[in-house]
């Protein structure tokens, strides 16, 4: 693709062919504010955020559907263009509720962000505003169409990029409103991504809803584990806990609704926030030195079996640490599931590469359950810091179970051993699918008795430094 | 005079309606010639040489925009025939449909054929419903002779004409928002470009065109260029159906040439006004167009002439107040109009033309609170130049044109605290 010089804003750049002018104007750092506009749908420039001088023509024009082209010369910033967006802020404006103190979308509104920045100080309309009923659009969407910049995104996305079209405008003038086709719901895998795209607070998701103010909780980005597609995510954090899981860049990443509710509840599917040994029914409180111990009684007969929810960064730390005593490394396999045309994949589990290449020499899920069956195993470590569901079964367990995982353990041997295992969230790290390669820092945490695989090498580190009591 | 009209030679002694009747007068004469004789780019040569302008409002050169069609590209083009007629005051298209509906058949068969399209469409307005069956059953006569169809006047060029009903949108007259319409879509105006004539019905190149400028092609094939520039002036050629209703003795529709000057049509052709009551302002073209007052009707109706005033020929439709006519009421009668019919695509004519209506209804009422027509016209100006069609446009066009022309009358409301026209 070759490149065009063009000027904006009376410096001239060389921006590759074909892209608009909001796109080139993010390059030199230029922003031109719009709503309609996506750059994962089709241009129907009907917000009119965008205008824009362009040299030769009469009247402002849309940047979203102005193309460089060498020579073209634009201006972003002029007392007409000022007056312009001035004007679309307060004709969006006059029928909104303003009810920003108690929307969710406060904080990370564009229609918000944009009155601040370009907005007029005070509406000039003094009729009453016409205000819409709030309604469900399913079982994962509200709508607040008084809120609503009709920009039609959430229309485009469900017809264009999921295909099921359940999304459309009803009305004419200022009595258009979004709404689904008559007996139908937005129920699609991919619902809640119209949340993350709808510039404003006019769609919101059911379990979020009133809960949170956006502003109050950092936002991380890491990625949704839940399947080989690694969706760049960020999560939002309040008191500890992961509440609400979005895309991190709505331009490359369509996350699926099945990975936003899983990454968001992760951390909540953990058993205890201690080391326990189960007696029967019941449990006892493990102490840190008693976890060490056990751990440091594994040997030669012994096994650790790593699920491909493990990072690579910890499966170093086991592989180093099988290494050391002669432990035997078994691989576990994810599971396989659902796969679409637009993010998610079958194989359901992030790190299948990454394992391949840092545990190369080990063996998989079936030398490892005959192991355990011929009775060779004395102890098994079993590494999976992911849902059970997400990785295959082990058939059986030997005489002592060491499970770092986060569910309730469902073998148990003669003795059984629960260490709550510290997810990628807390560690951060790097998984490597089939798709690609990401390496997040932590999101939160860990908790104090949250055990991860990572401590294997410090206590290395320890007891090379004699701090080992 | 210049011998025979363009649109009704003969009309309304000699009848057009039936295909007998138009063979008569020798139609689809020019379609022959056409066909048999000349390439497509002579076609679009002629028309471009006789300098006919687009009747549906915009006065864009026809052949101009015929020539816009891309040679080169391969698969189906298009034409869409505007019958939309939608524009309050115009009742003209349908004076075609339904007396000489083979002459805009005739006519469409040429225009396909220069831009090579073998499938065409008539869009016809939802209330139409005599209009469209008179269309239908002209088009069924012409496929039975064999002037639609297969192989056309024993060419290899082929056309089937079909017969689309609107729903009764006025926006579905744009052109864009009425390929939307045929293609099954929300009647909703394109962004633009790309323009029509590159992508537009099911993506391909196509040709909008009103039914009168469709229909005055076959005269301009049959007695060529140079005689229809003989009517009309230099930038204006060729004749005009004016649809004239309001305060006249004869109101109707007259062909008549561009140029005429408006008292003449007014007093000549339309009889003056109805009770000797002088007018007071006259629409020139159509609702969108601003008013022209008593003192501005020594004018010519022609595309400069009325540009130079400051409204527009637009569809020709003539629409004549008397003195005693509130021209507040008439401009909020408008913008609902507009509100009403905006399709609420793009922010500024979606919110603004209810904004204007609500102050309008206000100043009307002599009841502005906390606005005054400052405000008024920074809305409407807000809107203009700044929507995805035309249709906000005419919202700003028309309030601020009646804004100017009749400030004092706006005031006179505010001052009163009520329409001084009202009983
Ligand atoms: C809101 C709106 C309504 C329109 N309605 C009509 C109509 O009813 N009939 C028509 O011929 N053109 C109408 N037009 C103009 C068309 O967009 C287009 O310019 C015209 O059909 C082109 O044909 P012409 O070049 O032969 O005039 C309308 C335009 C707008 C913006
Ligand atoms: S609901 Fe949101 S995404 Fe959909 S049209 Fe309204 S503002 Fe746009
Ligand atoms: S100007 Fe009005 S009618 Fe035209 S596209 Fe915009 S909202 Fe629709
Ligand atoms: S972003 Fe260009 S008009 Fe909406």
């Amino acid at each position: 693709m070759g490149t065009v010089k063009i000027t904006i804003d009376d410096r001239t750049v060389e921006v590759e062919e074909g892209i608009n002018v909001i796109e080139a104007a993010k390059k030199i750092g230029v922003h031109i504010p719009h709503f309609c506009y996506h750059p994962k749908l089709s241009i129907v420039g009907s917000c009119r955020m965008c205008l824009i001088e362009v040299e030769g023509q009469r009247k402002l024009q849309p940047a979203c559907n102005t193309f460089v082209r060498e020579g073209l010369v634009v201006r972003t910033n002029t007392q007409e263009i000022k007056k312009a967006r001035q004007a679309v802020l307060e004709f969006l404006l006059i029928h909104h509720p303003l009810d920003c103190p108690i929307c969710d979308k406060a904080g990370e509104c564009n229609l918000q962000n944009y009155t601040f920045a370009y907005g007029p100080r005070a509406s000039r309309f003094s009729y009453p505003k016409k205000l819409k009923q709030v309604r469900s659009l399913g079982n994962k969407l509200n709508l607040d169409a008084d809120r609503c910049v009709l920009c039609t995104r959430c229309v485009r996305f469900m017809r264009e990029v999921v295909k099921t079209g359940e999304l459309l405008v009803e009305g004419r003038g200022d009595n258009a409103e979004i709404s689904v086709l008559p007996g139908k719901a937005v129920e699609s895998d991919y619902a809640m991504m119209v949340a993350d795209l709808c510039p404003v607070g006019a769609l919101t998701i059911k379990p979020f809803r009133f809960h949170y103010r956006v502003f109050m909780h950092p936002h991380k980005e890491t990625v949704c584990a839940f399947c080989e597609n690694l969706c760049r995510v960020k999560v939002g954090v309040w008191r500890g806990r992961v509440v609400r899981t979005i895309s991190a860049d709505t331009t490359s990443e369509i996350v699926c609704d099945e990975g936003r509710v899983m990454t968001t509840a992760l951390l909540d599917t953990r058993f205890s926030p201690e080391p326990l040994e189960m007696k029967g029914d019941g449990k006892v409180t493990l102490q840190p030195h008693e976890v060490r111990d056990i751990l440091d009684e594994f040997g030669k007969e012994d096994a650790v079996a790593v699920s491909p929810w493990v990072t690579i960064e910890m499966a170093q730390a086991l592989r180093e640490w099988a290494e050391r005593k002669g432990i035997s490394v078994y691989v576990l396999s994810g599971v396989t599931g659902e796969s679409d045309e637009i993010s998610r994949k079958a194989l359901k589990a992030p790190n299948t590469e990454g394992l391949k290449r840092v545990l190369s020499g080990a063996s998989g899920q079936v030398e490892l359950d005959s192991a355990l069956k011929s009775g060779k195993v004395e102890r098994l470590l079993l590494v999976h810091p992911g849902p059970a569901a997400r990785v295959q079964k082990v058939s059986s367990a030997p005489a002592v179970l060491v499970y770092a995982g986060l569910e309730e353990p469902d073998i148990k041997g003669e003795q059984t051993y629960y260490l709550p295992v510290a997810t990628y969230l807390e560690t951060g790290g790097t998984f490597s699918s089939a798709v690609r390669e990401v390496t997040v820092d932590k999101v939160l945490g860990p908790l104090p008795g949250v055990w991860s695989p990572l401590e294997l090498s410090e206590e290395d580190r320890h007891v090379a430094g004699g701090v080992k009591a | 005079m210049k011998g025979e009209w363009v649109i009704f030679p003969g009309i309304p002694k000699k009848d057009r309606k039936s295909l007998n009747e138009y063979l008569a007068a020798g139609g689809y004469e020019a379609a022959r010639k056409v066909l048999t004789q000349m390439g497509s780019q002579d076609v679009i040569e002629e028309v471009k040489k006789s300098g006919l302008r687009g009747r549906g409002g915009a006065g864009f050169p026809a052949g101009v925009k015929w020539g816009f069609v891309p040679r080169d590209v391969e698969g189906p083009r298009y034409l869409c025939c505007n019958a939309d007629e939608g524009e309050p005051g115009t009742f003209k298209d349908r004076e075609i449909l339904l007396h000489v509906p083979h002459q805009l058949i005739e006519g469409m068969i040429i225009a396909s054929y220069a831009i090579g399209a073998n499938k065409a469409f008539v869009y016809v307005r939802g209330e139409f419903h005599k209009e469209a069956a008179s269309l239908q059953r002209a088009i069924d006569e012409a496929k039975e002779k064999g002037f639609l169809g297969e192989n056309l006047f024993g060419s290899d060029f082929s056309l089937d004409i079909v017969v689309h009903m609107g729903a009764g949108a006025y926006v579905c007259g744009e052109e864009t928002a009425l390929i939307n319409s045929i293609e099954g879509r929300r009647g909703w105006p394109r962004l633009r470009p790309p323009f029509p004539a590159v992508k537009g019905l099911y993506g391909r190149p196509t040709i909008v065109n009103n039914v009168e400028t469709l229909a005055s092609v076959p005269f301009i094939i049959s007695r060529g260029a140079d005689e229809f520039r003989k009517y009309g002036t230099e930038k204006s050629a060729g004749t005009k159906l004016f649809a004239v209703s309001g305060w006249v003795k004869k109101p109707g529709v007259y062909e008549r040439e561009l140029g005429i000057p408006l008292k003449e049509l007014l007093e000549d052709v339309c009889g003056g006004s109805r009770d000797g009551r002088p007018f007071y302002f006259v629409i020139p073209g159509g609702i969108s167009a601003p008013p022209l007052t008593a003192d501005e009707l020594d004018v010519t109706m022609d595309y400069e002439a009325l540009a130079e005033k400051g409204t527009m020929l637009g569809s020709g439709a003539v629409m004549v107040f008397p003195e005693g006519t509130c021209p507040v009421r008439v401009a909020l009668r408008a913008i609902k109009f507009y509100e009403h019919e905006s399709c609420g695509q793009c922010t500024p004519c979606r919110e603004g033309s209810g904004w204007v209506a609500r102050m309008l209804e206000d100043v009307e009422k002599g009841q502005l609170v906390g606005e005054d027509l400052e405000l008024l016209a920074d809305v409407a100006q807000n809107i203009f130049g700044k929507t995805v069609c035309p249709l906000g446009d005419s919202v700003a066009l028309v309030t601020l044109g009646f804004l100017k022309k009749f400030r004092e009358e706006f005031e006179k409301h505010l001052d009163a605290g009520r329409c001084p026209y009202a009983e």
